[in-house]
């Protein structure tokens, strides 16, 4: 029976350190595994005995490209065991927070990191080199992003106004105006990726998904919400715990979540817009109605048009927030620590990212839970994989490879973040 | 090039993980000078997003980067390549974000864009360990040393290069 084995040891445009590995046999699929060798960061357990007012701060550098993330999880967590209420303009500063992070992220690797992929390009500077206007309509998109949460945040990664309650400094009604005319451009180079995107080539691949996302009463989610699923899932955050659980694998650093009862699920973008396309701007769905997808996409590879239309929310919604700003008398509501436990979940760029923290009545934390969106879609991408590999078996080795890649890609992962970088091994035999 | 009386804009830059023993070398440059820099210098610590340096040496007539380099070399070896005239070598520095863009692909790709400031100089100081948490190895603080001193004898030199 021949057999052939595909490796890739070291995955190229993904954040962090992983590997991949298939072994086929004949026809048939019998090995995949996607290996997380970044080393494990232990920011669970170093929590421990820090002040509930570091969380933010801490966990903010668990991810350089998705720092906002992290600290809207956390904050929302110890307001939920205080009992404490976010409400009016700095629940907008947080919104508008997040919609800065949606597009820088968004812009990096819709251009910089997935794009090349359908082009048959190996990287960006490949891409620069026959269309630069397209790298610079990137560069220029990301850097939007970048200045809202350097207004806002205080600086452009690890931002450092974002506390328990609110913030430590707010921005007058000027400083955000000042952002507009940047901002109306973005929208429109936002539409024009979503355009550029749906030209793309993709393959036929559209499997069933578990998908998994917040959803609010009536706005697009970052914040606040119900977990909800596809299948029947819907529950409070504070439910979390109870319906997914997270197993160690050998060949990974980073825990695998699983959905009791059922198994691998999505988080991320596709996830997010499936269970809430009504809940985007009008000009967002028009958009994606104009880029030729439904309300609903089972194509994982279109998860690069989906991530150019949550741009143009982004942009839209950041119009919105700073055109109703009116500044608060004071940055943020008073905190009284007191001893309980607390759950946050916010939607990262990549899906939902939980947070769960006990703290003692001196306000110090002595146990923390932190599950990022990545190591939540680890199954699922090797399910991706296997379900991919079975359908093109007969695929050239190399072009077979370049799609595997891909595979993983359509993720956008954030490895460094899942280990609380590729290679793509296939070995046929 | 600029007149005799014009102000010739530089900008220095360290990039590196301050948490990874050498790989902080870059960072360690510009503490040595940033209060009392050459005059006419802007200093700036890389926040780790390499391409936001293009924006950022937009306005300037000079800018130099430093990083840690990881070559082979012996530690504390200083290295200088003049980043307009050729690439920089690959594998040679450390300073690079699995995010955003190395330092060799924003330099690349700035290239590519027609997006170089008119000089570009890279220091690049050989490191021995980078493990996370280690200290800066004797031999790499005294390379940071010298490249700071090298910095002010040849930061104002070049500005009156660029005058004439």
């Amino acid at each position: 029976m021949s057999a052939r084995t595909i490796k890739v040891g070291y995955l190229a445009r993904v954040e962090g350190e992983g590997a991949l590995y298939v072994r086929i046999k004949g026809k048939e699929v019998a090995d995949v595994r996607l290996t997380i060798f970044e080393p494990p960061r232990f920011f669970e357990a170093l929590l421990r005995g820090r002040n509930y007012s570091e969380a933010p701060d801490i966990t903010a550098r668990i991810c350089g490209i998705c720092p906002v993330a992290y600290q809207m999880s956390a904050v929302h967590a110890m307001e939920n065991a205080f009992g404490v209420t976010v409400d009016g303009p700095l629940r907008a500063l947080r919104r508008l927070l997040y919609c800065g992070e949606w597009i820088e992220s968004h812009a990096l690797h819709v251009y910089i990191l997935h794009a090349p992929d359908f082009l048959g390009y190996e990287d960006a500077i490949q891409i620069a080199k026959d269309h630069p206007s397209i790298v610079h309509r990137a560069l220029q998109l990301k850097k939007v992003g970048n200045e809202i949460v350097a207004v806002l945040g205080g600086r452009e990664i690890h931002p450092v106004s974002v506390c328990v309650g609110g913030f430590y400094k707010v921005p007058s009604k000027r400083e955000l105006n000042r952002l507009q005319e940047r901002l109306k451009w973005a929208r429109d180079a936002a539409v024009d990726t979503v355009r550029w995107t749906s030209t793309l080539p993709f393959p036929e691949f559209e499997p069933e998904y578990e998908f998994v996302a917040l959803r609010h009463p009536y706005e697009y989610p970052f914040n606040e919400g119900r977990l909800v699923s596809n299948r029947e899932l819907d529950i409070p955050i504070d439910k979390y715990e109870e319906h997914f659980f997270e197993e160690h694998v050998k060949h990974s650093n980073a825990l695998h979540s699983i959905h009791k009862n059922y198994g691998a699920y999505m988080a991320g973008p596709l996830a997010r817009y499936n269970l809430n396309f009504d809940r985007l701007s009008p000009l967002a769905q028009s958009a994606a109605r104009e880029a030729g997808l439904l309300p609903t996409c089972n194509n994982p590879f279109k998860s690069i048009i989906v991530r150019s239309v949550e741009l143009v929310y982004a942009c839209d919604e950041a119009l919105r927030l700073i055109d109703e700003y009116e500044m608060p008398d004071r940055p943020s509501v008073p905190i009284t620590p007191c001893a309980g436990v607390g759950c946050g979940c916010t939607e990262a760029p990549r899906g939902i990212l939980y947070h769960r923290y006990r703290i003692d009545d001196q306000g110090i934390i002595t146990d923390a839970k932190i599950v990022p969106p990545t190591s939540q879609n680890q199954k699922q991408i090797e399910d991706d994989l296997r379900h991919f590999v079975s359908k093109h078996i007969d695929l050239p080795q190399d072009k077979l490879t370049w799609q595997c890649e891909q595979v993983v890609r359509n993720y956008d992962p954030c490895i460094s973040c899942a280990t609380h970088f590729l290679k793509l091994h296939i070995e046929r035999e | 090039m600029t007149s005799p009386d014009q102000f010739v804009r530089q900008l220095v830059i360290g990039v590196g993980n301050d948490y990874r023993g050498d790989d902080g070398a870059g960072l360690a440059v510009i503490r040595r000078i940033r209060d009392n820099p050459p005059a006419g210098t802007a200093t700036r610590e890389g926040t780790g997003d390499g391409a936001g340096l293009i924006d950022a040496w937009e306005a300037f007539d000079e800018v130099i980067i430093i990083d840690a380099a990881s070559s082979g070399e012996p530690p504390g070896t200083v290295f200088r390549f003049d980043a307009c005239e050729d690439p920089i070598p690959e594998g040679t520095l450390r300073g690079c974000s699995t995010h955003a863009m190395g330092i060799g692909a924003v330099i690349e790709l700035a290239r590519t864009l027609d997006r170089l400031p008119p000089r570009l100089t890279v220091y690049a100081i050989e490191g021995r360990d980078f493990t996370i948490g280690a200290p800066m190895s004797p031999e790499v603080l005294k390379a940071v040393d010298e490249v700071g001193l090298l910095l002010r004898r040849e930061i104002p030199a070049t500005a009156q290069e660029l005058r004439d």
